[in-house]
């Protein structure tokens, strides 16, 4: 009784992984690469958003930071218009008008005017030494007073006085000759008014060159600070780009401002990956949200799917089962209806030698009944009840094939030889009616087939619904050829008539429960399709094929040892 | 002389046939045995029988066969049909078809003498009815004719 039960809960476990599969495969796959897919393009989204706000902030910068420029060299300019300056610059002339730039902005820090061949002709600041120096060999003048230019802003340069510094230089065409008007101005200014932009705050901001090198910036990242060095930004007006640091990638914008070949750099400074959408702090609480919520999905879904699962399970489970009785209850009826038409035909194959018994039983005693006046010998007496004998023995024959046909439901593997087992059936059971109908068996066995490992009863079943539907099939006089064949560990067997075969339509159903040929209660349709389950039980294959007209041909493909 | 009740039996259970022949013989029948179909139609056509015993299942020609064949060799022929098969529906064909009774093997003897005598009462009233009958039409045919005539042809009737 532990088998079954054992073969049962593994049929249930297989039922219940493959419903497992199958909705893991049908819901939960497809549902998490739709959330990976989203993730993703969020992410992308979130991505583009800071660099449109990150090149924004830059763009913003670098015009505000070229307004500051401009600005500085229209002070710058509003001094040229003095003539006085030009032809002789005296010194107390020249720190009125230096008081004058610094009163306009803290960033300028000297001012000085040269000649065209780089001589001070005076100066006024800070550094009193720079009286004597002769700028002609500078790359800066050399631009100014060739290149077709009446104004340049240098690059930030330690220069002479060993300072970060950058200068502002104007030219002009006097009277007298060229005369250049140079002011130097303080980065740090730059950096303060860059403190006090709008955004500021949410950036490291620098100015580079067209090298990549760092003129001024807002504040000390690492790598980042003044003439420091990060890659050069690309030739476009504006755009976005990374560069690697110490700390992995780092996104940064740029801009160029139109003043001069500078431009600004932006990097992000509020940290993480989104900052500047929402705040560092809040997009990874979004993410960290989203990835709880993937979780408990996950438990939840993976929950429902193995309740949907172990319900999908039960279902197949019971349905096979149902399945099953379903089948069982049809052999079962089956083999009663077989029954019932067996008994008809059995009634008249045990009537007739019961008639004998009775007819000779009679005789016998008529012949010692005295009013006869007859005188039998005891070998007369002998022959009568010889004959009573024998058709006892052939009531007999009968029911013994009748119960054996009707016997045992499990399967009972024996070895027993095949023809033999034909010729029962063909001789035994269906004998005496196959001879009254005229219908001749032809037997082609194969003689390389003998002994076979079957269940003889079940065999004898398939055999006898077989032989009995080609006999019905056949009209009289007609022929019945069975044909056996061994092909290695298998065996064919063919039951074919000479009746008048079958359509296509029939072909179809002729395995199917209750389909049958024959007229309203001649037969019961469920032979064939009986035989048919219990071939494949036996771990066979049963084929028909007919033309119309021709016959119709049963085979039966079984294993020597089912 | 009494005239015996002329017996065919139809059977192609051998010892069947045999035995219930040696029974009706001893009963004062006279009977002929026939295995088949074609014997007793051969058997009919030499002799004339009262009533005829046929098995339904035999090969060749089966019982409903040969109780038509046999019907139109002899209508005045009684048949009685011996079956093994249980059913009631062949038998009722066959009493459709003409036959006097059907009688399911095994029987009693005691019953089938019963049947025959049945069987050939009916023989003889339905002989007679037509022969009352031919006779009427021989007087209504020999209106007008003389006597003589009509006496000659009633002896015509009887020798048939």
């Amino acid at each position: 009784m532990n088998r079954p039960n054992d073969s049962r809960q593994s049929l249930y476990r297989v039922l219940l992984r493959h419903a497992l599969v199958r909705l893991i495969f049908l819901y939960f796959i497809p549902l998490l690469l739709l959330t990976l897919f989203f993730h993703l393009q969020y992410r992308l989204i979130v991505r583009d958003t800071r660099d449109r706000h990150l090149m924004s902030l830059a763009e913003h910068q670098a015009s505000m930071l070229d307004m500051f420029l401009g600005d500085r060299l229209l002070n710058l300019t509003n001094l040229a218009d003095d003539p006085g300056l030009w032809r002789d610059p005296d010194v107390s002339d020249l720190e009125i008008r230096h008081e004058q730039l610094c009163r306009a902005s803290e960033a300028f820090v000297d001012l000085s005017v040269l000649d065209g061949m780089g001589r001070v002709l005076g100066y006024s600041g800070p550094h009193s030494y720079l009286e004597k120096e002769v700028y002609a060999g500078q790359e800066w003048f050399i631009r100014l007073k060739t290149g077709g230019v009446s104004h340049i802003i240098t690059d930030v340069y330690l220069g002479f006085r060993g300072q970060p510094h950058f200068t502002m230089a104007l030219k002009l065409e006097a009277g007298g000759g060229t005369r250049i008007l140079r002011a130097v101005l303080n980065p740090d200014k730059i950096r303060a008014h860059m403190a006090s932009l709008e955004g500021a705050g949410e950036v490291h901001a620098a100015i580079v060159d067209r090298f990549g090198k760092v003129q001024v910036s807002s504040s000390s990242v690492p790598g980042f600070s003044t003439m420091g060095k990060i890659p050069a930004p690309g030739s476009e007006r504006t755009g976005v780009g990374t560069f690697s640091g110490e700390s992995g990638d780092t996104v940064y914008s740029w801009a160029w401002l139109s003043s001069v070949p500078w431009a600004l750099v932006a990097v992000d400074a509020t940290g993480g990956q989104g900052g500047l959408v929402g705040g560092g702090r809040q997009f990874s609480d979004i993410i960290t949200n989203i990835w709880l919520f993937a979780a408990l999905f996950c438990l939840l879904g993976g929950w429902v799917i193995i309740l949907q699962a172990r319900w999908v399970a039960r279902e197949q489970y019971a349905a096979l089962n149902k399945e099953r009785e379903f089948s069982r209850q049809l052999m079962q009826a089956s083999k009663l209806a077989s029954v019932g038409e067996l008994a008809a035909g059995v009634a008249h194959e045990i009537n007739n030698p019961l008639a004998v018994v009775s007819e000779k039983a009679g005789l016998v005693k008529d012949l010692l009944d005295p009013a006869f006046g007859r005188t039998p010998t005891p070998s007369q007496l002998r022959e009568h009840l010889d004959a009573i004998e024998k058709a006892v023995f052939r009531c007999t024959d009968i029911t013994r094939n009748l119960l054996g046909f009707v016997r045992q439901e499990e399967v009972r593997l024996v070895e027993r030889d095949l023809h033999v087992l034909i010729d029962d059936v063909a001789a035994g059971i269906l004998g005496p009616e196959l001879h009254v109908d005229d219908i001749r068996i032809e037997k082609e066995y194969d003689p390389k087939l003998g002994f076979i490992f079957t269940d003889p009863g079940q065999l004898r079943q398939v055999l006898f619904n077989l032989l009995k539907n080609a006999a019905e099939a056949v009209s009289t006089p007609g022929k019945i050829t069975i044909r056996t064949r061994l092909n290695d560990d298998r065996f064919t067997l063919d039951v074919i008539d000479t009746g008048p075969g079958l359509s296509a339509e029939e072909l179809e159903k002729v395995f199917m429960p209750f389909f049958t040929t024959k007229a309203p209660g001649k037969g019961t349709g469920l032979g064939l399709s009986v035989s048919y389950r219990i071939v494949k039980g036996l771990g066979g294959r049963m084929a028909v094929s007919s033309a119309s007209g021709n016959g119709t041909t049963f085979t039966v493909d079984l294993p020597i040892r089912s | 002389m009494t005239e015996k009740i002329r017996l065919l039996i139809v059977d192609d259970e051998k010892e069947f046939l045999e035995a219930l022949g040696e029974r009706l013989e001893m009963r004062e029948f006279e009977v002929h045995e026939a295995t088949g179909g074609i014997d007793a139609l051969a058997a009919c056509s030499r002799e004339n029988f009262d009533i005829a015993l046929v098995d339904l299942k035999m090969p060749g020609m089966d019982g409903q066969e040969l109780l038509i064949r046999l019907k139109e060799e002899d209508r005045f022929l009684e048949i009685i049909i011996l079956t093994g098969h249980g059913s009631l529906g062949s038998a009722v064909e066959c009493t459709k078809l003409g036959a006097f009774s059907y009688l399911p093997k095994p029987y009693d003897l005691e019953e089938l003498l019963k049947v025959l005598q049945a069987a050939y009462t009916e023989r003889l009233k339905k002989k007679f009815a037509d022969q009352e009958l031919r006779i009427q039409e021989i007087m209504d045919l020999a209106q007008g004719s003389s006597p003589l005539t009509i006496l000659r042809r009633m002896k015509k009737l009887d020798q048939e």
